[in-house]
C-alpha cells in the first residue's frame, strides 16, 4: 500500500474475521496513519513473513494496541524499515518482533532495540545511512 | 529523488549498556550513501561485540571512499571495529570487506583499513552498484 490512509478499525476487523492469518507480506510505503493503527495492523497478522515500512512519518502518543492481537508465531523472513517512521521501530522492538533478515535505516528510533531483539536469529543485517530509492531495486534480492 | 537523513536529525547518540552478540549473522551490508560512516552508524556497529559467523561485510559508497585518513575519524573507528570482528571470526578464510561501487581501475591504498588487514581481514573491491 502506497500513501494510503489505513482505517483505525482495520486491524480489529482483520483479527475478528481471521483474514489476517492469510496475509504473509505487508508493504506500507508512506502510509497516512497513526502509530497505533500501523503497529496494531502489523500485530494483527500472525503469519507475517515479510514487513516493509518506508517513510511513514507516523506521529502519535496513543498506545499501539487497543484490541486483542495475536503474537508472532515465527521469525519474519525480512523486516525492512526506512525513513521517518516515527516510533514504529521502537514499538515493534517492544513487541519482540523478530526477523532473520533486517534492513534498517540507522536513523530509525529504536534501531538498536530491533537488532537486539533479533540478535539470536539475524542472519543478514543491512544498515542504511541514507534513504534512497535503490531500495526499490534491491528488494528483489531478498 | 534522494532523501538524506543527517546525523543532526538524531538528538541522541545511542548508548548501549549491553554489548550485542549476533551468533547467526553471516552477512552485513552497509550503505553509506555519499558520506563517511556516521557517528550513529559507528555507534551501532560498535555495539556489536561478537559475530563469529560473519564472513562478509559489504560497504557501499556513492561518493569516493575517503582513503587518506583511515587511521583517524569515522573510517578509523570503522577500521578498529572491523579489526575486532576479524580477530574473532570463526569463518574459514576469515572476514572479507567488499567495497562496492569502487572507482574502476583504482587500487586500494595500503593504509586503508590497516588494522582490519593486520587482523587477518581481506579488502576486496567491486565496481558494480
Amino acid at each position: 500500500m502506497v500513501g494510503v490512509t489505513i482505517p483505525n478499525g482495520l486491524p480489529g476487523q482483520l483479527s475478528r474475521r481471521q483474514v489476517g492469518k492469510r496475509i504473509t507480506i505487508l508493504c506500507l510505503w508512506y502510509p497516512c496513519s497513526t502509530l497505533a493503527t500501523i503497529v496494531s495492523l502489523v500485530l494483527s497478522l500472525p503469519n507475517l513473513e515479510a514487513l516493509s515500512i518506508v517513510g511513514a512519518g507516523a506521529e502519535s502518543e496513543e498506545p499501539p494496541s487497543s484490541h486483542p492481537v495475536t503474537s508472532q508465531t515465527a521469525p519474519l523472513r525480512l523486516l525492512d524499515l526506512r525513513g521517518n517512521i516515527g516510533g514504529i521501530g521502537k514499538a515493534l522492538a517492544e513487541s519482540r518482533f523478530v526477523s532473520r533478515c533486517l534492513s534498517l535505516d540507522v536513523q530509525i528510533l529504536g534501531v538498536e532495540q530491533l537488532i537486539a531483539v533479533s540478535s539470536e536469529t539475524a542472519v543478514n543485517l543491512a544498515l542504511y545511512g541514507v534513504l534512497i530509492l535503490r531500495f526499490f531495486m534491491e528488494r528483489e534480492r531478498w | 529523488m534522494v532523501t538524506s537523513f543527517l546525523d543532526t536529525f538524531t538528538k541522541e547518540i545511542p548508548h548501549f549498556t549491553h554489548p550485542l552478540s549476533l551468533p547467526a549473522l553471516t552477512t552485513l551490508n552497509i550503505d553509506l550513501g555519499k558520506g563517511d560512516p556516521s557517528p550513529r552508524l559507528t555507534s551501532i556497529l560498535c555495539s556489536i561485540s561478537s559475530a563469529p559467523a560473519l564472513g562478509s561485510i559489504t560497504i557501499g559508497n556513492d561518493g569516493r571512499f575517503n582513503i587518506g585518513r583511515s587511521s583517524q575519524g569515522p573510517w578509523g573507528d570503522m577500521d578498529r571495529w572491523l579489526a575486532r570482528v576479524a580477530e574473532h571470526t570463526k569463518v574459514q578464510g576469515g572476514l572479507s570487506a567488499i567495497l562496492k561501487r569502487w572507482p574502476e581501475g583504482e587500487s586500494v591504498s595500503e593504509g586503508f583499513l590497516r588494522d582490519f588487514r593486520r587482523a587477518g581481514g581481506q579488502v576486496k573491491t567491486d565496481v558494480r552498484s
